[in-house]
């Protein structure tokens, strides 16, 4: 109902005929019904759009669990790659709350927390046997990141560049330290 | 022309960053000096890019000084290490900052420049056995 707020702040002589009967009827429409609908004709309320950052989120939080499983099948790997897993984990959260969705780790009342993910054997069992394979795979992963990380940031609106920008930079960095 | 303000500041970021370079270049030797020549020449075209950019739109570029106050004497390799990652720090902060604030056309100049600075500084850091050598958000305060 935004466009009838937005309508009552405006110069009541600007406002054409339409405007007004338009304002008038999506005020009746949403006196019935209470969502948004056109004209009175009830519509089921339609979820919101997922948020443009979600696959990137997703990306991130797959690269936690690759970083884990490195780690589990090379413990001799486990703390150089540490910094990396956790700035991951990081941009993650962050990523999270930019999105708006809510922290797993504060479910509301009631809700019965969900553990942590671990690796899996499964993912264990995709880590190459040789820890330089493992690394290069770990490489690769970050690269493809980075690419992502970059498309997400000059796509989106200003606001979010900062975050976006520093993750793509961290995924450079992370590229660096592989080498 | 308040859109150029962003790239004024960062353009006196890149002025300072390769002045810096020139006191931290003398003190290292052979790979270190080689790397210290790569990374001052990264700002310099970065500097000529912004210098180019800014009269293209007739905004005034903020000038070089002829010197810095720094935070430390530069008088060995390890001050000359810190001072370089230093300097990649606050540039990549000045780059990342500047993202929200330019127009869409100077986007990818800002975060270039802030991927630049945020490698450059983990490289500075590995050199001077600095673990991590990343941070999770590069220009970040």
């Amino acid at each position: 109902m935004v466009f009838t707020v937005a309508m009552r702040h405006g110069d009541p002589r600007r406002w054409s005929r339409r405007s007004v009967l338009g304002a008038t009827a999506l005020a009746g429409a949403a006196a019935t019904v209470g969502g948004c609908t056109w004209l009175g004709s009830p519509e089921p309320e339609a979820p919101p759009p997922p948020d443009p950052l979600e696959p990137l989120l997703a990306d991130t939080r797959a690269l936690v669990t690759r970083y884990q499983g490195t780690r589990t099948a090379h413990p001799d790997l486990a703390d150089a790659l540490a910094p990396l897993q956790e700035a991951h984990a990081a941009h993650a959260a962050a990523l999270r709350e930019l999105i708006g969705l809510p922290d797993p780790a504060t479910p509301s009342p009631g809700v019965t927390p969900q553990p942590a993910p671990a690796a899996t054997p499964s993912e264990v069992d995709n880590i190459a046997d040789d820890p330089d394979d493992a690394v290069g795979d770990l490489r690769e992963a970050e690269a493809e990141a980075f690419d992502g990380a970059l498309a997400h940031c000059l796509a989106a609106p200003a606001d979010r560049t900062a975050l976006l920008g520093a993750i793509c930079a961290a995924r450079a960095t992370h590229l660096e330290v592989l080498s | 022309m308040s859109r150029a303000a962003p790239l004024a500041t960062a353009l006196a970021a890149e002025h300072a960053a390769i002045y810096a370079y020139g006191l931290v270049g003398v003190r290292l030797d052979d790979d270190l000096a080689e790397a210290a020549r790569e990374a001052e020449a990264v700002h310099r075209q970065r500097r000529d890019t912004l210098l180019l950019v800014l009269a293209e739109r007739g905004v005034e570029a903020p000038s070089g000084a002829a010197a810095y106050d720094l935070p430390f004497e530069v008088t060995d390799t390890g001050s000359a290490l810190e001072l370089a990652v230093l300097v990649e720090d606050r540039v990549a902060g000045v780059w990342r900052a500047a993202l929200p604030e330019v127009t869409r056309d100077d986007r990818r100049m800002a975060l270039d420049a802030l991927v630049d600075a945020a490698v450059w500084a983990t490289r500075w850091r590995r050199a001077a056995g600095i673990e991590p050598a990343t941070v999770p958000f590069p220009g970040e305060a």
